[in-house]
Protein backbone atom coordinates (compact mmCIF):
# COMPACT_ATOMS: atom_id res chain seq x y z
CA UNK A 1 0.00 0.00 0.00
CA UNK A 2 1.32 3.42 -0.95
CA UNK A 3 2.09 6.23 1.78
CA UNK A 4 -0.14 9.20 1.19
CA UNK A 5 0.86 13.10 2.46
CA UNK A 6 -1.48 15.55 3.76
CA UNK A 7 -1.16 18.60 4.41
CA UNK A 8 -3.48 20.67 6.71
CA UNK A 9 -3.37 24.49 7.47
CA UNK A 10 -2.27 24.68 11.15
CA UNK A 11 -4.45 27.80 11.66
CA UNK A 12 -7.16 25.32 11.38
CA UNK A 13 -5.93 22.43 13.73
CA UNK A 14 -8.01 23.29 16.84
CA UNK A 15 -10.70 24.60 14.89
CA UNK A 16 -11.17 21.05 13.06
CA UNK A 17 -11.42 19.54 15.90
CA UNK A 18 -13.99 21.39 17.89
CA UNK A 19 -16.20 21.14 14.80
CA UNK A 20 -15.69 17.39 14.30
CA UNK A 21 -16.99 17.42 18.08
CA UNK A 22 -19.59 19.48 17.38
CA UNK A 23 -20.85 17.05 14.09
CA UNK A 24 -20.49 14.14 16.79
CA UNK A 25 -22.78 16.38 19.13
CA UNK A 26 -25.09 16.98 16.71
CA UNK A 27 -25.26 13.64 15.04
CA UNK A 28 -25.74 12.59 18.36
CA UNK A 29 -28.69 14.53 19.32
CA UNK A 30 -30.28 13.14 16.47
CA UNK A 31 -29.37 9.32 17.01
CA UNK A 32 -30.96 10.01 20.47
CA UNK A 33 -34.51 11.20 19.08
CA UNK A 34 -34.68 8.79 16.68
CA UNK A 35 -34.49 6.31 19.32
CA UNK A 36 -36.83 7.63 21.14
CA UNK A 37 -39.30 7.94 18.52
CA UNK A 38 -37.97 4.33 17.98
CA UNK A 39 -39.49 3.58 21.27
CA UNK A 40 -42.78 5.34 20.88
CA UNK A 41 -43.27 4.08 17.16
CA UNK A 42 -41.65 1.21 16.77
CA UNK A 43 -40.70 2.46 13.41
CA UNK A 44 -38.31 0.19 11.84
CA UNK A 45 -36.80 3.21 9.95
CA UNK A 46 -36.60 5.28 13.08
CA UNK A 47 -34.31 2.77 15.02
CA UNK A 48 -32.21 2.78 11.09
CA UNK A 49 -32.07 6.37 11.42
CA UNK A 50 -30.88 6.27 15.25
CA UNK A 51 -28.31 3.76 14.25
CA UNK A 52 -26.66 5.79 11.32
CA UNK A 53 -25.85 9.02 12.85
CA UNK A 54 -25.11 7.09 16.32
CA UNK A 55 -22.27 5.47 13.88
CA UNK A 56 -21.62 8.36 12.48
CA UNK A 57 -21.32 10.65 15.64
CA UNK A 58 -18.88 7.89 17.00
CA UNK A 59 -16.90 8.23 14.17
CA UNK A 60 -16.39 11.77 14.26
CA UNK A 61 -15.30 11.69 18.05
CA UNK A 62 -12.70 8.91 16.63
CA UNK A 63 -11.47 11.38 13.93
CA UNK A 64 -11.26 14.34 16.37
CA UNK A 65 -9.04 12.12 18.44
CA UNK A 66 -6.67 11.24 15.68
CA UNK A 67 -6.39 14.47 15.63
CA UNK A 68 -5.68 15.67 18.86
CA UNK A 69 -3.17 12.91 19.04
CA UNK A 70 -1.46 14.67 15.63
CA UNK A 71 -1.86 18.00 17.16
CA UNK A 72 0.37 16.51 19.92
CA UNK A 73 3.23 15.03 17.66
CA UNK A 74 3.25 17.92 14.80
CA UNK A 75 5.05 20.77 14.87
CA UNK A 76 6.39 23.79 11.69
CA UNK A 77 4.13 26.03 9.65
CA UNK A 78 2.19 22.84 8.07
CA UNK A 79 1.74 20.13 9.81
CA UNK A 80 2.22 16.89 7.79
CA UNK A 81 0.27 13.53 7.98
CA UNK A 82 1.74 10.09 6.80
CA UNK A 83 0.04 7.59 6.43
CA UNK A 84 3.68 5.72 6.41
CA UNK A 85 5.31 7.70 9.11
CA UNK A 86 2.05 7.81 11.21
CA UNK A 87 1.93 5.70 14.79
CA UNK A 88 -0.07 2.31 14.34
CA UNK A 89 -2.66 4.33 16.49
CA UNK A 90 -3.07 7.01 13.74
CA UNK A 91 -3.26 4.73 10.98
CA UNK A 92 -5.67 2.88 13.34
CA UNK A 93 -7.68 5.85 14.01
CA UNK A 94 -8.11 7.07 10.27
CA UNK A 95 -9.57 3.21 9.06
CA UNK A 96 -11.76 3.30 12.19
CA UNK A 97 -13.48 6.74 10.91
CA UNK A 98 -13.40 5.70 7.45
CA UNK A 99 -15.41 2.52 8.86
CA UNK A 100 -17.83 3.34 11.27
CA UNK A 101 -18.65 6.55 8.79
CA UNK A 102 -19.18 4.28 6.12
CA UNK A 103 -21.24 1.75 8.46
CA UNK A 104 -23.46 4.65 9.54
CA UNK A 105 -23.92 6.76 5.75
CA UNK A 106 -24.80 2.48 4.74
CA UNK A 107 -27.02 2.02 7.22
CA UNK A 108 -28.81 5.46 6.36
CA UNK A 109 -29.12 4.01 2.47
CA UNK A 110 -30.58 1.06 3.58
CA UNK A 111 -33.29 3.26 5.59
CA UNK A 112 -34.48 4.93 2.49
CA UNK A 113 -34.58 1.83 0.35
CA UNK A 114 -37.62 0.97 2.89
CA UNK A 115 -36.26 -2.97 2.25
CA UNK A 116 -36.08 -5.67 5.02
CA UNK A 117 -32.87 -7.51 4.29
CA UNK A 118 -29.94 -8.20 6.55
CA UNK A 119 -28.43 -10.24 4.17
CA UNK A 120 -28.57 -7.20 1.76
CA UNK A 121 -27.15 -4.82 4.35
CA UNK A 122 -24.39 -6.91 5.90
CA UNK A 123 -23.02 -7.66 1.96
CA UNK A 124 -23.28 -3.81 1.20
CA UNK A 125 -21.64 -3.11 4.36
CA UNK A 126 -18.64 -5.87 4.02
CA UNK A 127 -17.77 -5.30 0.57
CA UNK A 128 -17.78 -1.42 0.93
CA UNK A 129 -15.39 -1.50 3.63
CA UNK A 130 -12.91 -4.15 1.64
CA UNK A 131 -12.86 -2.07 -0.97
CA UNK A 132 -11.98 0.69 1.38
CA UNK A 133 -9.03 -1.19 3.02
CA UNK A 134 -7.86 -2.61 0.10
CA UNK A 135 -7.55 -0.11 -1.92
CA UNK A 136 -4.15 1.50 -2.56
CA UNK A 137 -5.84 5.24 -1.87
CA UNK A 138 -7.68 4.29 0.57
CA UNK A 139 -8.61 8.29 1.46
CA UNK A 140 -9.61 8.52 -2.03
CA UNK A 141 -11.77 5.25 -2.36
CA UNK A 142 -13.34 6.28 0.91
CA UNK A 143 -14.19 10.01 -0.55
CA UNK A 144 -15.39 7.90 -3.79
CA UNK A 145 -17.57 5.65 -1.60
CA UNK A 146 -18.86 8.12 0.87
CA UNK A 147 -19.64 10.48 -1.68
CA UNK A 148 -21.55 7.78 -3.39
CA UNK A 149 -23.83 7.25 -0.46
CA UNK A 150 -24.60 11.03 0.48
CA UNK A 151 -25.38 11.52 -3.03
CA UNK A 152 -27.99 8.80 -2.87
CA UNK A 153 -29.44 10.05 1.19
CA UNK A 154 -29.32 13.46 -0.82
CA UNK A 155 -31.96 11.87 -4.03
CA UNK A 156 -33.81 10.14 -1.48
CA UNK A 157 -34.88 13.18 0.73
CA UNK A 158 -35.40 14.95 -2.48
CA UNK A 159 -37.64 12.45 -3.64
CA UNK A 160 -39.48 12.81 -0.06
CA UNK A 161 -40.48 16.27 -0.09
CA UNK A 162 -43.80 16.13 -2.26
CA UNK A 163 -45.16 13.48 -0.26
CA UNK A 164 -46.11 15.55 2.91
CA UNK A 165 -44.58 19.00 1.09
CA UNK A 166 -42.71 19.54 4.70
CA UNK A 167 -40.24 22.22 4.51
CA UNK A 168 -37.80 20.43 7.19
CA UNK A 169 -37.41 17.32 4.69
CA UNK A 170 -36.27 20.20 2.01
CA UNK A 171 -33.49 20.97 4.47
CA UNK A 172 -32.67 17.84 5.37
CA UNK A 173 -31.86 17.10 1.73
CA UNK A 174 -29.81 20.54 1.70
CA UNK A 175 -28.20 19.27 4.39
CA UNK A 176 -27.27 16.39 2.72
CA UNK A 177 -26.13 18.03 -0.80
CA UNK A 178 -24.30 20.27 1.29
CA UNK A 179 -22.12 16.68 2.52
CA UNK A 180 -21.70 15.45 -0.69
CA UNK A 181 -20.14 18.53 -2.27
CA UNK A 182 -18.09 18.26 1.47
CA UNK A 183 -17.30 14.55 0.90
CA UNK A 184 -16.26 15.09 -3.08
CA UNK A 185 -14.21 18.34 -2.61
CA UNK A 186 -10.70 16.12 -1.71
CA UNK A 187 -11.72 14.44 -5.26
CA UNK A 188 -11.56 17.31 -7.07
CA UNK A 189 -9.95 20.10 -5.52
CA UNK A 190 -6.08 20.09 -6.11
CA UNK A 191 -5.02 21.49 -2.58
CA UNK A 192 -5.80 18.73 0.17
CA UNK A 193 -5.36 21.43 2.51
CA UNK A 194 -7.84 24.33 0.86
CA UNK A 195 -10.32 21.01 0.18
CA UNK A 196 -9.87 20.43 4.10
CA UNK A 197 -10.95 23.46 5.38
CA UNK A 198 -13.79 24.24 2.63
CA UNK A 199 -15.15 20.41 3.49
CA UNK A 200 -15.37 21.13 7.13
CA UNK A 201 -17.32 25.24 6.84
CA UNK A 202 -19.56 23.02 4.42
CA UNK A 203 -20.11 20.11 7.30
CA UNK A 204 -20.47 23.06 9.62
CA UNK A 205 -23.52 24.73 7.96
CA UNK A 206 -24.42 20.70 6.87
CA UNK A 207 -25.02 20.41 10.61
CA UNK A 208 -26.71 23.44 11.71
CA UNK A 209 -29.56 22.61 8.81
CA UNK A 210 -29.99 18.85 10.57
CA UNK A 211 -29.93 20.45 14.14
CA UNK A 212 -32.28 23.08 13.33
CA UNK A 213 -34.59 20.37 11.47
CA UNK A 214 -34.32 19.00 14.68
CA UNK A 215 -34.94 21.95 17.02
CA UNK A 216 -38.26 22.86 14.90
CA UNK A 217 -39.46 19.17 15.41
CA UNK A 218 -39.54 19.41 18.71
CA UNK A 219 -40.60 22.76 19.12
CA UNK A 220 -43.66 21.91 17.17
CA UNK A 221 -44.36 19.12 20.26
CA UNK A 222 -44.05 21.81 22.40
CA UNK A 223 -46.66 24.80 21.04
CA UNK A 224 -49.22 21.63 20.25
CA UNK B 1 -65.09 8.69 1.83
CA UNK B 2 -62.68 8.29 4.59
CA UNK B 3 -59.41 9.62 4.42
CA UNK B 4 -56.83 6.72 4.41
CA UNK B 5 -54.53 6.38 7.42
CA UNK B 6 -51.05 5.68 8.16
CA UNK B 7 -49.73 3.09 10.57
CA UNK B 8 -49.30 6.25 13.19
CA UNK B 9 -52.50 7.08 12.81
CA UNK B 10 -54.16 4.25 13.18
CA UNK B 11 -52.35 3.56 16.26
CA UNK B 12 -53.42 7.14 17.84
CA UNK B 13 -56.89 6.28 16.66
CA UNK B 14 -56.95 2.97 18.61
CA UNK B 15 -55.21 4.18 21.87
CA UNK B 16 -57.37 7.39 21.77
CA UNK B 17 -60.60 5.20 21.99
CA UNK B 18 -59.51 3.26 24.73
CA UNK B 19 -58.57 5.95 26.74
CA UNK B 20 -61.83 7.97 26.45
CA UNK B 21 -63.42 4.96 27.36
CA UNK B 22 -61.75 5.09 30.93
CA UNK B 23 -58.84 2.66 30.16
CA UNK B 24 -61.27 -0.43 29.88
CA UNK B 25 -63.47 -1.43 26.51
CA UNK B 26 -64.61 -4.01 24.87
CA UNK B 27 -63.16 -5.28 21.57
CA UNK B 28 -66.02 -4.58 19.98
CA UNK B 29 -66.41 -1.18 21.18
CA UNK B 30 -63.09 -0.72 19.23
CA UNK B 31 -63.35 -2.23 16.28
CA UNK B 32 -66.66 -0.38 16.00
CA UNK B 33 -64.70 2.72 16.78
CA UNK B 34 -61.43 2.56 14.81
CA UNK B 35 -62.88 1.99 11.78
CA UNK B 36 -60.83 -0.81 11.07
CA UNK B 37 -61.94 -4.31 9.47
CA UNK B 38 -62.19 -7.25 12.44
CA UNK B 39 -58.29 -8.74 10.81
CA UNK B 40 -56.52 -5.88 10.69
CA UNK B 41 -58.14 -4.99 14.50
CA UNK B 42 -57.01 -8.03 16.00
CA UNK B 43 -53.31 -7.61 14.09
CA UNK B 44 -53.18 -4.19 15.69
CA UNK B 45 -54.37 -5.06 19.26
CA UNK B 46 -51.33 -7.95 19.02
CA UNK B 47 -49.02 -5.27 18.05
CA UNK B 48 -49.99 -3.24 19.98
CA UNK B 49 -49.93 -5.65 23.50
CA UNK B 50 -46.61 -6.62 22.38
CA UNK B 51 -45.07 -3.45 22.46
CA UNK B 52 -46.36 -2.81 25.82
CA UNK B 53 -49.08 0.13 24.93
CA UNK B 54 -52.27 -1.75 25.98
CA UNK B 55 -52.75 -4.93 27.98
CA UNK B 56 -55.36 -7.18 27.70
CA UNK B 57 -57.73 -8.23 31.05
CA UNK B 58 -60.11 -11.47 30.93
CA UNK B 59 -63.12 -10.63 32.69
CA UNK B 60 -66.30 -13.02 33.41
CA UNK B 61 -67.59 -10.97 30.79
CA UNK B 62 -64.96 -11.18 28.33
CA UNK B 63 -61.55 -9.42 27.11
CA UNK B 64 -61.12 -5.92 27.57
CA UNK B 65 -58.46 -3.55 27.19
CA UNK B 66 -56.79 -0.65 28.88
CA UNK B 67 -54.07 1.84 28.09
CA UNK B 68 -50.50 1.71 29.34
CA UNK B 69 -48.19 4.44 30.53
CA UNK B 70 -46.12 4.01 26.88
CA UNK B 71 -49.59 4.09 25.39
CA UNK B 72 -50.23 7.68 27.19
CA UNK B 73 -46.97 8.89 26.34
CA UNK B 74 -47.31 8.01 22.38
CA UNK B 75 -50.70 10.13 22.66
CA UNK B 76 -49.22 13.10 24.34
CA UNK B 77 -46.37 12.84 21.87
CA UNK B 78 -47.80 11.91 18.95
CA UNK B 79 -47.34 15.28 17.01
CA UNK B 80 -43.57 15.12 17.71
CA UNK B 81 -43.46 11.74 16.24
CA UNK B 82 -46.02 12.50 13.03
CA UNK B 83 -43.31 15.71 12.59
CA UNK B 84 -39.94 14.17 13.31
CA UNK B 85 -41.25 11.18 11.44
CA UNK B 86 -42.25 13.00 7.96
CA UNK B 87 -39.49 15.66 8.19
CA UNK B 88 -36.98 12.62 8.38
CA UNK B 89 -38.78 10.72 5.59
CA UNK B 90 -39.25 7.38 8.01
CA UNK B 91 -42.59 5.64 8.07
CA UNK B 92 -44.01 3.06 5.79
CA UNK B 93 -45.51 3.98 2.37
CA UNK B 94 -48.62 1.70 3.29
CA UNK B 95 -52.01 3.50 4.33
CA UNK B 96 -55.24 2.07 5.83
Amino acid sequence: MSSTVYLVPQWFFGIDIALEILFAFVAGLIAYYAFKIYRLGNQRESELLGAGFLLIAISYIVRALLNIFVLSEASGGYRELSLARATMLGMLGIYIHFILFTAGLITLVYMTGKVKSERLYSLLLITTIILILMSNAPAVAFDIVSSVFVLYVFGYYIGEYPRHRNKKTLMIAGSFGLLFVGNALPLVLKSFGEAYVISHILELISYSLLFLTLFFTLRSNHNS
Amino acid sequence: MNKKRTRLEVVRDILEVIRNKNGKIKPTHILYKSNLSHQMMSTYLTELIEKGFIVEQQTKSGRTYSITEKGLTYLSKYNMIVDFTNSFGLGEDEEF
